[in-house]
């Protein structure tokens, strides 16, 4: 582990990857662009969640394989916590899968290590609060996990095995196609607050606490059609 | 800064971390070379393949990220032959090594003629 000391003007950075040679070269492509503060480096995944709740970094680079703890797992225990950091992982190579699982945890996009020179884009997009997903900046997750399920020919038909009626099966539909409640209650002919209800019911029967992860659990699930 | 301009500062940054790492690259190659002339001896041990399969696997990713997306696809090629468990095809593993080799010194020779191009 490598630390230095955290300048607050710059974006800070943890780098988690069991390579130096990973490391050192991520550390200096950050250190040459002036906007980045690598704060500190994990070479396995335990340390590296261990190190961001420590370090509240701006954002965690994270690569998949590590000793200890995979980089999903990591992440896992991060989001359990409830340690909150922008995580972009960086990695060899990554199934859909594998990107679908970790958006649901938390993470904010993936850069594949042989298209680095992307990193600095897809920093400044997640600083930006926007998605980095194949190598583009995303503001529509949902839909971009939408096209990434698809893709993976993950698209089962409904599976309702969570207790969802009918009409929250229905408003679940229009969560996971970016609706506002204000369109739902529309659609639906019913009101804004018999919308919020269902949602608090949908919730609760999920155990999902905001609408960003009942569309992705949604989309993983099966529960919507296209 | 465009992005463009972004892209070729971050490429000339890695060439010269590469020129730094390069030595610690070869060692790696060096690692599965051992492990390929001890398959080749009928003699590899399980930590031996063990070291190898780690600096395949690191191998991957540091040449991916320095842009030799060929060589870095053949230490993954190496990789998996490796995280198979049994001793992997003694003829397959050790082309796969010498290719990996040849890929390297090939990477170098390119990185130093992009180097002095650009202080030039």
């Amino acid at each position: 582990m490598k630390r230095s000391t955290k300048k607050s003007e710059l974006v800070t950075v943890l780098i988690a990857d069991d390579d130096p040679i990973v490391r050192q070269a991520v550390r200096s492509v950050l250190d040459a662009s002036g906007e980045f503060s690598v704060v500190c480096e994990a070479e396995d995944g335990k340390l590296a969640a261990e190190l961001v709740a420590e370090t509240t970094p701006d954002v965690l680079l994270l690569d998949l394989l590590m000793p200890n703890l995979p980089g999903l797992e990591a992440l896992r225990a991060l989001t359990t916590a409830g340690v909150e950091v922008r995580t972009l992982l960086l990695c060899s190579a990554i199934s859909t899968k594998q990107v679908l699982e970790a958006l649901q945890l938390g993470a904010r996009g993936v850069v594949l290590k042989g298209r680095v020179t992307e990193l600095l884009p897809a920093l400044d997009a997640v600083m930006h609060g926007q998605y980095w997903i194949e190598g583009e900046s995303v503001s529509n997750v949902v839909q971009v996990v939408q096209q990434l399920t698809e893709a993976a020919g993950q698209q089962n038909p409904p599976a309702n095995r969570f207790g969802l009626t009918a009409r929250e099966l229905e408003i679940i539909s229009f969560i996971t196609q970016g609706c506002m409640n204000r369109d739902i209650a529309g659609s639906l002919a019913i009101t804004e607050e018999t919308v919020k209800r269902h949602l608090t019911n949908i919730f609760n029967k999920v155990g999902m606490s905001n609408r960003l992860e009942l569309a992705l659990f949604a989309i993983e699930h099966g529960l919507v059609r296209k | 800064m465009t992005q463009q301009r972004g892209e070729e500062e971050v490429r000339a940054t890695l060439e010269k971390v590469w020129l730094e790492s390069r030595p610690q690259a070869l060692e790696r190659v060096a690692t599965l070379e051992r492990l390929a002339e001890a398959i080749r001896l009928g003699a590899p041990d399980q930590e031996s393949r063990e070291i190898a399969l780690a600096a395949a696997h690191r191998l991957s990713g540091a040449l991916g990220v320095f842009g030799f997306g060929e060589a870095s696809c053949c230490a993954a090629e190496i990789e998996s032959l490796l995280a198979g468990g049994l001793p992997p095809d003694g003829a397959t593993f050790a082309q796969l090594v010498a290719r990996l080799r040849t890929l390297l010194e090939e990477a170098g020779a390119q990185n130093t003629a992009q180097m002095e191009k650009r202080n030039t």
